[in-house]
């Protein structure tokens, strides 16, 4: 037992110990939590812009003293490519930056019109950068969103990548880790797609604003989606978390708000008689979450008629992704995929005309929705 | 690093042939002196950048150009 | 004549097992490298094909009681031949060690510690391999033992995290893959994750209960197999088509899955931790290359050899493969044959040579 116990802490010592030699003390680096991709002041360059967190400017909670700069830094590098214009921060900053913790990427609109695969690999090649992080477009300068003051953290970066997080609330905006953007850019014929970011105000008074969505083709921005419509592929890709579904009262005046508790979809390829269509099923649960008419809402009759405009409202929603996607022509909802798993010999011939095929694609939308609670009141207050 | 890796030559065959000699310890004496040269001369060849044989590049080479045998 | 004195109960060389195909984790990377979608299954095919070998395996262990992989090499072939077999063995046992190791090494070097050079890795793990070996096989199968369970429960672990990123489109269509892809994956498959166990054939005389021999290695298999598949489905539901590009898939699904916002960048750990079953089965490998070679050359103990093939594997470790993709091309396309030649085709030719001079008749002669 002695020797095994040897072994074994042996074992532990030596893959440990091997880290000497790429040790780093943690003051020797600069982490990064956000990378934007500008293009250039010439054509063929990219601006890269980072934000670095900046220790010494994070408050002390104890005594709530503490520095009033930011806690964050802003630098930027112009190059022609992404490693080269990465290490070339070492002109700027004495620590070489760590890119391990980085929340978020942001390319700008302008490349992303380009093509995103010229500054995209060495994300995911090198050790350093994960494939867990976000990516989003940005409307302007991508690098102009790392500036806007950070509400309630400390980095803008980290803020946004809260955001991002939290906009599975609205189900309006279609957050996508890199993994999933790679996944969709590395198959046939479904469209990668991602945020967009925006900045609203003037001045001091900026904030950042994500929604809508970003569609490309192969790698090439092509158009985008608004909110509605996101949410319509959502519908369809599953990803529908909450949000709120506005309809109009059955009998009075005024606007019911439906909180959406579960939605779950199925996609379904048909191929009949060489035909091929499609047939969506949503099914998605939802309670009565605000309402501005006097109605009382609470009886079943009403609840049934407020889910069948329920189904129209989702209905719509997802015609109108649809309709937008099959004008792009960009399949944002894995169709041809969906056409792979369920005939995989018929795809085969399929697969070069997916271009020609999905424009014109028949799609059958079936919508099953209930109003299930009225939350906690059951007759309205006036 | 020549230097290294011949100082621990050195080291490694004298104190490791120590426990060997016993009765009829000819044959564990000279199985591990040649390894270890063997070993030793390989290692000694990188350390002065001499490029080594690739074992991985010969089975490459022998099972797809002599055998053809191999997956494309 | 064996060399290794060291009685292990059957339970552990079953463990000894497992451990030694969980070792097979970082050859994923390989498989993924042809098709994604079916591993899984496939995986279980080539278990499948596995057993007939074991079955060949187990007869010639059954024919010779008493004499490991050498040993019976000896009495089949004659001194000479014997001897020439044997001799091709360890060499290929060696080869196997090194690139084991090397793969252990490029894992770490290109995922986590960039700066540092292949050899000092390889130097500071083979040093535990060596002080492993110098211990004895019954030290082996004891921490083999503590090591399966450790593994297992962190694999488990790892797949339960991931479970909430895993897309069960990314498994659809099951096989629809070329026939040649089918063949070949099974056979690296075949023969680099279960194959090369064939070296167990060095250990088997030395389990205490020879006759529930056949029950102890397919626990053994059955074991490694369960954390095979785990880890395929893992990466084939996650990662999808983005698996067939990744040097080491695993570790990008490692650095994919955290515990909610809590727990995230924990690979290093996990990491750590797989490293175990690799540290075995590099182990396994380089202690029957010793025990194989000490008893080739006749002598008294294994132990004056261990230090000197450590200097070759150290040697070799670095020029086996120029790159690190070298390693990977050579493991998809001429390497399962390769290893073919020493872990399926020379123990059929064993058999059948022992067939042959009928040695069969005259085990049935002894034992009435």
């Amino acid at each position: 037992m002695k020797k095994a116990a040897a072994v074994l802490l042996c074992a532990v010592i030596a893959l440990v110990a091997a880290g000497c030699w790429s040790s780093g003390e943690l003051n020797e680096f600069a982490f990064v939590v956000g990378v934007a991709v500008d293009q250039g002041s010439a054509p063929e360059n990219i601006l890269l812009t980072v934000q670095v967190a900046k220790p010494s400017g994070f408050k002390s909670s104890i005594n709530g003293g503490g520095s009033d700069e930011e806690a964050y830094w802003n630098i930027s590098n112009e190059g022609e490519t992404l490693f080269n214009t990465v290490r070339g921060f070492t002109h700027e900053s004495g620590r070489k930056l760590d890119f391990q913790h980085n929340t978020i990427l942001i390319y700008s609109r302008d490349i992303a019109k380009k093509g995103l695969g010229d500054c995209m690999d060495l994300f995911i090649r090198d050790h350093e950068f994960r494939t867990s992080t976000w990516i989003a477009i940005a409307n302007e300068r991508a690098a102009d969103v790392f500036g806007v003051d950070a509400g309630l953290e400390t980095l803008p970066a980290v803020e946004i990548d809260k955001m991002m997080d939290a906009q599975q609330y609205n189900s309006q905006s279609y957050t996508i880790e890199l993994l999933d953007f790679l996944k969709r850019l590395k198959s046939d014929t479904t469209a990668p797609i991602a945020p967009i970011i925006s900045i609203r105000g003037e001045g001091d008074d900026q904030d950042i604003h994500i929604s809508g969505t970003a569609v490309f083709h192969k790698d090439r921005f092509i158009g985008e989606l608004g909110g509605m419509e996101t949410r319509g592929l959502m519908w369809v890709t599953g990803n529908v978390k909450s949000g709120i579904i506005v309809v109009n009262c059955p009998c009075d005046q005024g606007k019911a708000e439906l909180e959406i508790f579960q939605a779950k979809s199925t996609v379904t390829p048909v191929l009949k008689d060489g035909d091929l269509s499609f047939l969506i099923e949503i099914k998605e649960k939802g309670n009565l979450g605000s309402q501005t008419c006097r109605e009382n809402l609470a009886p079943t009759k009403k609840l049934e008629a407020l889910s069948e405009r329920q189904n129209k409202a989702i209905k719509t929603e997802i015609e109108a992704a649809l309709k937008k996607a099959q004008e792009l022509n960009a399949d944002i909802f894995g169709f041809g995929e969906a056409v792979y798993r369920k005939y995989p010999k018929q795809w085969k011939s399929m697969k070069d005309q997916w271009s020609e095929i999905f424009p014109t694609l028949d799609v059958e939308i079936k919508v099953q929705s209930e109003v299930y609670g009225t939350g906690n009141i059951t007759k309205p207050v006036n | 690093m020549i230097y290294v890796v011949i100082a621990a030559y050195l080291i490694i065959a004298f104190v490791g042939c120590r426990p060997l000699f016993k009765k009829k310890w000819w044959a564990e004496f000279a199985a591990y002196l040649t390894l270890l040269t063997i070993g030793f001369s390989l290692l000694t060849m990188q350390a002065l950048g001499i490029r080594v044989p690739s074992i991985g590049q010969g089975i490459q080479i022998l099972m797809m150009d002599v055998l053809h045998i191999g997956y494309h | 004549m064996k060399l290794e004195k060291d009685m292990i109960s059957n339970s552990q060389m079953a463990f000894l097992l497992g451990i030694y195909i969980q070792g097979a984790i970082f050859c994923t990377a390989l498989v993924f490298h042809i098709t994604s979608r079916s591993i899984s299954l496939i995986s279980l095919t080539s278990l499948a094909v596995f057993l007939t070998f074991v079955f060949v395996y187990i007869k010639l262990m059954r024919l010779f009681p008493g004499h490991n992989l050498m040993g019976l090499n000896d009495i089949v072939f004659g001194a000479y031949i014997g001897k020439a077999v044997s001799g091709l063995y360890i060499f290929f046992l060696v080869v196997l060690t090194v690139a084991n190791l090397r793969l252990l090494c490029d894992y770490v070097v290109g995922n986590y510690m960039v700066e540092t050079p292949t050899i000092a890795i390889a130097i500071v793990f083979l040093f535990v391999v060596v002080w492993a070996v110098y211990a004895g096989l019954e030290v082996m199968a004891r921490i083999g033992m503590l090591f399966f369970v450790i593994v297992s429960v962190f694999t488990g672990v790892i797949f339960l995290l991931s479970l909430s990123q895993i897309e069960i489109t990314n498994f659809l269509p099951q096989f629809d893959i070329s026939l040649i892809d089918f063949v070949r994956t099974n056979h690296i498959i075949t023969t680099i994750f279960f194959g090369e166990s064939f070296m167990f054939m060095m250990f088997i005389p030395c389990m205490k209960q020879q006759n529930r021999l056949g029950r102890s290695l397919l626990f053994g298999l059955i074991a490694g197999e369960i954390s095979l598949i785990l880890s395929s489905l893992m990466i084939t539901g996650v990662l999808g088509d983005m698996a067939s590009i990744s040097n080491s898939p695993l570790n990008r699904v490692l650095r994919q899955v955290d515990l909610g916002q809590v727990l995230s960048r924990m690979e290093f750990i996990v990491t750590g931790i797989l490293t175990f079953s690799v540290f075995m089965r590099i182990a396994v490998m380089y202690y029957a290359a010793t025990i194989g070679l000490g008893q080739l050359l006749g002598l008294k103990s294994y132990k004056p050899l261990v230090i000197p093939i450590a200097a070759v594997v150290l040697g070799l470790v670095v020029p086996i493969f120029y790159t690190p993709s070298a390693q990977i091309a050579c493991g998809i396309s001429t390497w399962p044959f390769f290893s073919s030649f020493f872990t399926f085709v020379l123990p059929v030719v064993t058999l059948l040579v022992a067939l042959l001079r009928g040695f069969f008749k005259k085990r049935e002669e002894e034992c009435g």
